[in-house]
C-alpha cells in the first residue's frame, strides 16, 4: 500500500481488499462501531434512475433483457415512475459522509470506472471510507467466510440478522435474532422500512447487525448510523447464504465454497483465473 | 411558498453586449424549463440583468417577485490601482491567439457582481427557505455540454450544494449553475467583493494558484493534457464514434461478431475512462507535485468560484454532477410562468372540447370552438369554470367563423394575448414541445408579432429574435389553418381572404411573401 495525504490533510491509502478487511477487524477489536453499505450494480441502476427488473427468470438491466436463474427471494423491481421514495433514500445514503460510515462501490475489477467515479462524486470525492462493493466477495470471499465473519460474530454479544422471511439462522449466526423482510420489498417499501427500522432501533446497545436485504440495507445502514451510532452494521449480501438457510450457487463466487468434484474444482479454478476475480481499485 | 419549492435566481446579460441576438435568452428559458424537476415547482424568482432596456421582456417571461436591471458601469476605477503589477493578467498571454482573448477584469467582475446583486434580492422574498437554483439567463448556451447542462434531481437531498463536474474541475468549478440550500446560496451576496479582493492579492488566491500550489489539483499526464486540447477532444470524439460504429455492427452472437467485440473492448474501455481529478478520485502524492498555473489564468471565474467555496468552508457540502449521471427525462420539465393563450379550433365537437379543457398544458384564457357553421366562445372565469356564449357569424364559411371569433376576441381582450389557430384539438394536444410553445407564446405576447406560421417543410433565413423561427418565402409558409400571432394580426388577413381560406394562402405562397415560421425537426404540432 502506498501511503499519501489528501489535500484536506487527512492521510489515506489506496483501497486494497486485504487492507480494508484488516481495517474492519481492527475497528471490531477496538470496539469502535461502524457501518458498511454496498452499492453494487443494482443500486447504481436505481441511483441513476434506470429501470431495473430481476423477476420471473428475466433481468432488465441497462435497457437490455436477459434470462437469469435467481431464486424468488432475490427478486426486485425498480420503476423510476413509482420508486422515487426508495431512490431518494438511496441517494441520501450515497451522499452521507461520516468517519464510521464505509461505502463499498464498484471498482476497476468490475470494469466500472465510470460508476466508481460517480459514487465518489456523490460522496463529495474520495475519502478513506470508500472501499469495494465486493469487499467480502471475489478474492476476499474465502477469507471473509473463514475468519472475518466468525471473528465478527464472536466479538459481539448481541447479533441481529436482517434477511428474507425464509431465512433460518445456523452455525455462528444461530445465536442471532432474525428481522424478516418480504420478497421484493420495493412494492411495500415504506411499510417494510418502517417495520424493520422499528425492530432495529430497539436493538441492544452496541449490537452487531448483519443485513442481507438488497438495497434496503443501504437505507437502513444510513439511517441507523444517524439514529443508533452505537450499532455496528454490515451489508453482507449473499456471502453467508448457507448460514441463513438460503441456497448457495446463485452467484459466481459461491463456486469457491468447498468444491468437491473435479468439475466443481475446475469451475472454482476458472473463476479464480477470471479478470474480475482480484479486487482492484 | 411551500418549503419543497424552488427559488430561481437569474443574473448576467439578457443580451450580450454589442449584439441584438435574443436567441440565447430564449434558448436559456426553454432549456431551464426542460431541465427543472417536474416535482419541485419554482415558487419564487429573483433576477438581475445588465440590460435595463429589456426589463419588460424579463418581466413578461419570468414574472419575478424581485428584480433589478441596470446599465453595467465601467469598473476600472475600482481595480485600476489595486492590481499589482498592473499587467499581472497579461504576462505570458498571447491574447489574440488564446482562448483567454475575451476574458477581462470587467467581464469577470460584471459576472460576479450581477450574481451577487441577484442573490441580494433574495432578501426581498416573502419565503426565506428552500432550495435555490442560481444560474444565468443563457443557461446551456455557452461552454461545453459538460459544464452548461443543468442537473436538477428532486430526489437528491436538498441539503447540499450541487455543481457541474468536468475534466478541468481541479482548476476551477463551473459557474453556469449551482443548486444550493437557501443559507448557502445567500452567501454568494458578497461574491463580487471576494472576487475583487482575490484578484487584488488580498487573500492567498493568487499565491496558491500560481506559486505555492493550487489546492485539490493534480498535474495532468501528457495524454490528459492532449485530451484537454480542442484538437485532442476532436480526435477522442472521432475515435469514440468509430469504435461505437464498429461495435454497433457486431451486436449478434456469431463468432466474428463476438471476436470483434472482444477486440474492441479494451479500446472502448480506454476511451470511456472518466477523468481522474484530485477533487474526486483517489490520487496519491499530490503534495510532492503541486499544480500551479500561469498568472494570467488567475483571471478565471471558475478558479475564483472554487476558491470562494473552499474559503467559505463549503467544500464538504459540495457534490459534483454530470448530465450523464441520471436518466431524468421522465422526471424533468416544468413550465415557468405559463402564458395564457387564446385558442381558435376550426373543427371541435363537445367531446374534443372536454379533453382540451382537461389536458391543455398551457392555460387557456378563451377558446373559440368552430363546428358545423357555429362559433362558440368559451371564456375562463379564472376559478376553473367556463362561460359559454354562442356567437353570430356573418356566414358559415371558415373565413366568416374565424373573423367572428377574432372580432369577439378583440372586443374581449383587445388583442392582449397570443392567439393560436389549430385545425383540431387533437393537433393542439399533440404538441411535441410545450416548453418551446410556452416560450413562443411569451415571445408573441411580448413582440406583438401579428402572424407566425406553425408548419413549414422548408427552411429560410434564421430569425434573430427567437430560436427555431425562420423567415420563409412561399412554399406553405402562410396558412390560416394552423398559425399563431395576435388577434389583430390574423384578422387583417381575413378581409382579403376567400371564404375557404385557400386562395389567400395560395397567393401568399406564389408571391413568395416572407413570413416567420417555426421550423423544428419533427414539427411542433
Amino acid at each position: 500500500m502506498m501511503p499519501s495525504t489528501d489535500t484536506a490533510g487527512v492521510a489515506h491509502l489506496m483501497p486494497t481488499g486485504d487492507g480494508d478487511l484488516d481495517r474492519f477487524e481492527r475497528l471490531v477489536r477496538e470496539r469502535s462501531p461502524f457501518t458498511f453499505v454496498r452499492f453494487s450494480d443494482g443500486e447504481i441502476e436505481i441511483l441513476r434512475n434506470r429501470k431495473l427488473v430481476i423477476a420471473g427468470g428475466v433481468t432488465e438491466f441497462r435497457g437490455k433483457r436477459f434470462s437469469n436463474q435467481f431464486p424468488e427471494f432475490d427478486q426486485k423491481r425498480f420503476d423510476p415512475r413509482l420508486g422515487q421514495d426508495v431512490r431518494g433514500d438511496l441517494l441520501a445514503s450515497a451522499i452521507f459522509c461520516d468517519g464510521g460510515y464505509f461505502k463499498g462501490v464498484p471498482t476497476r475489477h468490475n470494469n466500472a470506472l465510470g460508476d466508481r467515479e460517480f459514487m465518489l462524486r456523490l460522496n463529495g470525492g474520495f475519502t478513506p471510507q470508500m472501499t469495494f462493493s465486493d469487499l467480502f466477495l471475489n478474492s476476499n470471499f474465502l477469507r471473509a467466510r473463514a475468519s472475518f465473519f466468525p471473528f465478527l460474530a464472536a466479538s459481539f454479544e448481541d447479533l441481529l440478522v436482517v434477511g428474507n422471511w425464509r431465512c433460518e439462522l445456523k452455525g455462528y449466526l444461530g445465536k442471532g435474532r432474525l428481522v424478516q423482510i418480504s420478497d421484493d420489498f420495493f412494492s411495500t417499501y415504506r411499510q417494510t422500512l418502517d417495520s424493520v427500522q422499528a425492530a432495529l432501533l430497539d436493538a441492544p446497545e452496541s449490537a452487531l447487525i448483519l443485513s442481507s436485504a438488497s438495497s434496503l440495507s443501504n437505507v437502513l445502514g444510513h439511517q441507523l448510523r444517524i439514529s443508533r451510532p452505537d450499532l455496528t452494521f454490515l451489508d453482507i449480501g449473499t456471502v453467508l447464504n448457507d448460514l441463513m438457510g438460503l441456497p448457495l450457487g446463485t452467484r459466481a463466487y459461491h463456486k469457491l465454497i468447498d468444491p468437491r468434484t473435479l468439475r466443481e474444482r475446475f469451475a472454482a479454478w476458472r473463476y479464480r483465473q477470471h479478470r474480475e476475480y482480484q479486487l482492484q481499485w | 411558498m411551500p418549503r419543497d419549492e424552488l427559488t430561481l435566481v437569474l443574473s448576467g446579460h439578457l443580451c450580450r453586449p454589442q449584439s441584438a441576438d435574443l436567441r440565447p435568452f430564449w434558448r436559456g428559458f426553454i432549456e431551464l424549463q426542460r431541465k427543472l424537476p417536474t416535482s419541485r415547482k419554482v415558487g419564487q424568482i429573483v433576477v438581475h440583468s445588465w440590460n435595463p432596456e429589456l426589463a419588460g421582456l424579463a418581466r413578461s417571461v419570468y414574472a419575478p417577485q424581485a428584480e433589478r436591471h441596470e446599465t453595467q458601469q465601467c469598473f476600472y476605477p475600482e481595480f485600476v490601482h489595486r492590481i499589482d503589477p498592473p499587467d499581472r493578467f497579461e504576462l505570458g498571454l498571447d491574447r489574440l491567439n488564446s482562448t483567454w482573448k475575451n476574458v477581462s477584469l470587467q467581464s469577470v467582475l460584471g459576472n460576479a457582481r450581477s450574481r451577487a446583486k441577484a442573490v441580494q434580492l433574495m432578501d426581498e422574498l416573502p419565503e426565506q427557505a428552500g432550495q435555490v437554483l442560481v444560474t444565468r439567463w443563457d443557461l446551456g448556451q455557452t461552454g461545453s455540454a459538460q459544464v452548461n447542462q443543468l442537473v436538477a434531481d428532486a430526489a437528491m437531498p436538498a441539503s447540499h450544494l450541487y455543481l457541474s463536474y468536468f475534466s478541468e474541475v481541479d482548476e476551477g468549478y463551473a459557474d453556469m449553475w449551482l443548486l444550493a440550500p437557501w443559507a448557502i446560496a445567500r452567501r454568494f451576496s458578497d461574491f463580487d467583493t471576494f472576487v475583487l479582493d482575490a484578484l487584488a492579492g488580498e487573500n492567498a488566491y493568487l499565491k496558491e494558484f500560481s506559486e505555492s500550489g493550487w489546492p485539490r489539483a493534480r498535474k495532468k499526464t501528457r495524454y490528459e493534457n492532449a485530451l484537454s486540447h480542442p484538437v485532442g477532444q476532436r480526435v477522442h470524439a472521432l475515435a469514440s464514434r468509430l469504435i461505437g460504429a464498429i461495435r454497433s455492427r457486431a451486436l449478434g452472437s456469431t463468432l466474428p461478431e463476438r471476436v470483434l467485440r472482444r477486440l474492441t473492448n479494451p479500446l472502448q474501455r480506454f476511451l470511456e475512462r472518466p477523468p481522474l481529478t484530485a477533487e474526486n478520485s483517489c490520487v496519491t502524492a499530490l503534495e510532492a507535485a503541486p499544480r500551479t498555473f500561469p498568472p494570467f489564468m488567475a483571471l478565471n471565474i471558475h478558479a475564483l468560484l472554487k476558491y470562494f467555496i473552499l474559503s467559505e468552508g463549503l467544500r464538504e457540502r459540495t457534490r459534483f454532477l454530470t448530465h450523464e449521471d441520471f436518466d431524468l427525462t421522465a422526471q424533468s420539465g416544468q413550465l415557468i410562468n405559463p402564458t395564457p393563450v387564446v385558442l381558435l379550433v376550426h373543427d371541435a365537437d363537445d367531446a374534443a372540447m372536454a379533453s382540451l379543457l382537461a389536458e391543455s398544458p398551457l392555460p387557456l384564457a378563451a377558446i373559440y370552438q368552430m363546428d358545423a357553421g357555429n362559433v362558440r366562445q368559451h371564456v375562463s372565469d379564472g376559478q376553473g369554470g367556463w362561460g359559454v356564449t354562442a356567437l353570430r357569424a356573418a356566414g358559415s364559411a371558415p373565413r366568416d367563423l374565424m373573423a367572428c371569433a377574432l372580432d369577439a376576441e378583440q372586443r374581449r381582450e383587445a388583442g392582449a394575448l397570443p392567439v393560436l389557430v389549430m385545425p383540431t384539438v387533437e393537433r393542439y394536444l399533440g404538441c411535441t414541445d410545450w416548453f418551446y410553445m410556452n416560450a413562443l407564446a411569451k415571445y408573441l405576447a411580448w413582440s406583438r408579432t401579428g402572424y407566425v406560421g406553425l408548419a413549414s417543410s422548408r427552411a429560410g433565413k434564421p430569425h434573430l429574435d427567437f430560436p427555431g423561427l425562420q423567415l420563409v418565402r412561399g412554399g406553405g409558409a402562410f396558412s390560416l389553418r394552423m398559425a399563431a400571432g395576435t388577434a389583430e394580426g390574423m384578422r387583417a388577413f381575413l378581409d382579403v381572404a376567400d371564404p375557404d381560406l385557400n386562395e389567400v394562402s395560395d397567393r401568399a405562397d406564389r408571391m413568395l411573401l416572407e413570413f416567420p415560421v417555426v421550423v423544428k425537426d419533427g414539427g411542433l404540432f
